[in-house]
């Protein structure tokens, strides 16, 4: 008889997945059972013979893994490092894969050829599971096998694989099992040390003993402090390791590595597995599926938030008007009633242009709150927190923060008291450094001049968007900044409570975006009020005009040019039969001029309206000369020169504005620090406006109208002081651009700064926060004109 | 036989016998109510979307990071 090939092959798997049963469908009545040495585990051997190999079956304990947890374990280790079979049949119960996978990934670290039986294949029918076999022996470059042993079908597949593997020994593809960036070289590092040694490396597959000694097996270092001296610097290595590996990761190896054989087995199911549809399931669930899955998860999230802001935006600007009619209002009745001088101004100028212009936002604000409480009593607010989870990881924050980010959106106050919903300090305290530059509505009045002013209608909204865009995009620099200097660690682990959906009563919505809104009132109110009053001082003394002469002669001048004009004209037109015609006539006039100028108040010389609007005017004095041929002339002199009269004592006036804040405290402080802004592109206007902002950002626009001669009833709207500004040799589109960039960065409101300390606990995040942002916001303007200056554009 | 959460299959109840991490994870973890010896059931490990077990009558969504050091094992 010619002598039969051996082939030895070892039986592995997990407790309960049939590996008995198919020991014994191969070996039959050629089975024995002992003893493994040394322990009471039963050992079970036996033979078969098969197209002319004789097969020798080694049924090793079942286990879950091969680390020295238990005697089995070690057993079943030890069988294949030093019984050396030619393959392992890992036996699996293919419903239940992803955990068995574990156990295979950790044979084919060992070395030894793998043959996977799939068993248990009924069930997986039944189950529905589809299973893609072909892929899973793609990933673990081993034969996989279906099998249903208690069938016996299979069997003959599984030895027709084993001789495979035998008959190609040596071309055989293999696999690693990976272990991520950070451990993969400090495995690397340990394998070195280990092939320097003979009687280790001889016996056992280097990359496996240095995984193994990573992960703290017991029966590996047993073995390696067994050496004595030779291993010491093995030992030495090992402990840096160790700790490098608990530095980078956070975790000790020990946890570490059995994690990622974890996540190797959960790869491969996932890829290759398709678990059955669903069984009925809640509506929620149902729901949830589709509001959290990787497909329109994203994009539902996203229109829900664009409607948010729709809702904000447009749902607020009607009240709006209405608050700032009703603060015009009462500051002209409060005007009026209070006797000029500094209590007036105070009163009129500095608190109630200051309060009012803060609380107008109020609708905004109150509507922002009303969606997101909405939101979050309905539920959706934690299925958001996990779909921005991932993006937020990956800047080091949790999936919460984006909530507060969003409201930055609205207003940075309200931001920064959410962030008391995030569980570490760390992340309210990143949080917190980064809401500012979510560009809140405050300083969109700002943006809507400058681009009104000096970017084409065309590209207004996208200029308006990339503004927005660059703040997120600093916001996410600096929080990656923050994490890996001040803020350094792990990530909070991901662990939120998943709330039913339920439609959450309007009274309980109101309630809660009423108390917030009260309380960011109260905040935001008290120290914006005192701040009002700072920078109405600030912006006017010490120098009033109104006292001085010079000014007062020139008053003077422009009274007497009246009087003398209205002389000269009584004189010309003496003989007119009917005054009371003229006077008529002077008032049509004047109505007519005065809707001329409301009309072309919003706009610009260059537009298509302004001409129409020129046009109408001229057919109504037309019309008026036609109608009252006689009293015209005379009528239309005295208009003039009531006109002229007017013009230019408001004029004058807006002069002295300028001028009154240019000598003020604030003027000085803009001249002061002009040279540091200069670099910027900007001058000692823009730098008192700037300054402006620092009590709250509503402010800038109007102290620009003041600085530029145009008064303080000027808005972001205003055509003239859009030209204004476009005549201002300083002013260019640049300039513009650069302007906008330091007040999209430089830090937020006083009252802001406030609350910052409040939330925080002591001034010096809050004052580390205005730094770096006007640091940054400095830089980023820099760059902006330098850049675009030695570029050539938009000078 | 403890296995992490993440193996799991949907629907089986499981004790929690084991939080593979530091204290910051183990004291997250028990303040949403998962410590030794609670009972959880898996409502959802489909690989995409949170995976979501539920404790008593509280839903948790838990990270898969998170889910792969919580060990659990079948009830005695």
């Amino acid at each position: 008889m010619t002598d039969k090939k051996k082939i030895t092959i070892a039986l592995a798997g997990n407790p309960n997945s049939g590996k008995t049963t198919i020991f014994n469908a191969l070996t039959g009545e050629r089975a024995r059972t002992g003893n493994w040495p040394g322990v009471t585990v039963a050992k079970r051997e036996g033979e078969l013979d098969y197209k002319g190999y004789e097969f020798k079956i080694v049924d090793l304990p079942g286990t879950y893994s091969l680390t020295s947890g238990t005697p089995e374990e070690i057993i079943a280790r030890n069988f294949i490092i030093e019984g050396k079979p030619d393959v392992v049949i890992d036996i699996v119960d293919s419903s239940n894969l992803e955990r068995n996978l574990v156990l295979a990934g950790e044979i084919i670290e060992l070395g030894t050829p793998l043959v996977v039986a799939l068993n248990m294949w009924d069930e997986v029918k039944k189950k529905g599971y589809r299973v893609d076999v072909n892929l899973i022996s793609q990933l673990l470059a081993s034969p996989c096998v279906p099998t249903v042993a208690t069938q016996s079908t299979g069997t003959t597949e599984l030895l027709d694989a084993v001789i495979s593997i035998v008959e190609a020994k040596g071309e055989v593809r293999r696999i690693t099992v990976g272990y991520g960036r950070v451990i993969e070289p400090v495995i690397h590092r340990i394998q070195a040390e280990v092939e320097d040694i003979p009687s280790l490396a001889e016996k056992y597959p280097p990359r496996w003993l240095a995984v193994k000694l990573l992960e703290k097996d017991s029966g590996v270092i047993e073995v390696v402090n067994g050496l004595g001296a030779q291993a010491n610097e093995l030992k030495e290595v090992l402990k840096k390791c160790n700790v490098d590996i608990e530095k980078k990761l956070g975790e000790h190896s020990e946890i570490a590595i059995p994690d990622q054989r974890y996540g190797f087995a959960a790869g491969i199911f996932r890829e290759a597995v398709r678990l059955p549809a669903e069984e009925r399931r809640s509506f929620s669930d149902t729901v949830d599926r589709v509001v959290m899955s990787r497909g329109f998860g994203l994009p539902i999230f996203i229109i829900l938030m664009w409607l948010a802001f729709q809702l904000t935006f447009a749902g607020g600007a009607p009240l709006m008007d209405v608050i700032d009619r009703a603060v015009g209002l009462l500051g002209d009745w409060a005007g009026s009633i209070i006797p000029e001088g500094a209590v007036n101004s105070l009163i009129v100028d500095g608190i109630i242009a200051g309060v009012g212009g803060v609380i107008i936002f109020l609708p905004n604000i109150f509507i922002l709150f009303l969606v997101i409480s909405f939101l979050e009593e309905w539920g959706y607010m934690a299925r958001a927190a996990f779909i921005m989870d991932g993006l937020m990881h990956k800047i080091g924050l949790h999936g919460k923060s984006f909530v507060p980010l969003l409201m930055g959106f609205g207003c940075t106050i309200p931001a920064v008291m959410a962030t008391r919903t995030l569980e570490t300090r760390k992340d309210r305290m990143v949080t917190m450094g980064i809401a500012p530059l979510m560009s809140c509505g405050a300083r969109l009045p700002v943006y809507t001049l400058l681009i009104g002013a000096f970017f084409h209608e065309k590209v207004a909204g996208n200029m308006l968007f990339l503004i927005y865009v660059i703040g997120v995009l600093l916001a996410v620099l600096v929080a990656l900044v923050f994490r890996k200097t001040i803020f350094k660690g792990e990530t909070t682990p991901f662990v939120m409570e998943l709330p039913p959906y339920r439609l959450p009563t309007l009274s309980a919505v109101a309630g809660i975006s009423w108390n917030r809104a009260s309380h960011y009132l109260r905040k935001a109110g008290t120290v914006i009020l005192a701040a009002s009053i700072v920078i109405w001082f600030l912006f006017n003394y010490p120098y009033n005009p109104e006292s001085d002469p010079v000014w007062r002669e020139k008053q003077d001048k422009i009274a007497n040019d009246f009087k003398r004009e209205v002389e000269r004209l009584d004189a010309e037109y003496a003989g007119i039969d009917v005054p009371e015609g003229v006077v008529e006539v002077q008032g049509l006039l004047a109505d007519a001029e005065a809707l001329f100028e409301e009309t072309a108040e919003g706009l610009e010389e260059d537009t298509a309206e302004y001409p129409m609007a020129e046009d109408d005017f001229e057919d109504t004095l037309h019309g008026l000369e036609v109608k009252y041929p006689n009293v015209y002339n005379p009528a239309f002199a005295y208009h003039l020169a009531v006109k002229t009269e007017a013009e230019t004592m408001q004029q004058l006036e807006y002069e002295m504005s300028a001028v009154k804040m240019e000598r003020s405290f604030a003027g000085r402080i803009g001249h002061a620090i002009e040279p540091v802004l200069k670099p910027c592109g900007f001058d000692w206007k823009i730098g008192v406006s700037l300054v402006a902002g620092l009590a709250a950002k509503e402010i800038v626009v109007s102290t620009m109208g003041t600085i530029y001669s145009l008064g303080e009833e000027a808005d972001e709207e205003s055509g003239a002081l859009k030209e204004v500004l476009r005549n201002d040799e300083t002013f260019t589109p640049l300039v513009a651009f650069s302007m906008m960039m330091f007040v999209l960065i430089y830090f937020p409101c006083i009252a802001c700064v406030a609350v910052l300390k409040s939330e925080s606990g002591s001034w010096k995040w809050p004052l580390f926060v205005l730094g770096y942002l006007t640091v940054l916001a400095w830089i980023c303007s820099f760059l902006v004109f330098q850049v675009g200056r030695a570029l050539g554009i938009g000078i | 036989m403890p296995m992490p959460l993440t193996m799991a299959e949907r629907g089986r109840e499981l004790v929690l016998c084991e939080i593979r991490g530091g204290m910051g994870i183990r004291r997250r973890l028990t303040d949403m109510g998962l410590h030794t010896g609670s009972h959880l059931k898996v409502i959802s490990n489909s690989g995409h979307g949170p995976f979501v077990i539920s404790v008593g009558d509280t839903k948790l969504m838990i990270g898969r990071g998170m889910a792969r050091k919580i060990m659990v094992e079948k009830p005695p």
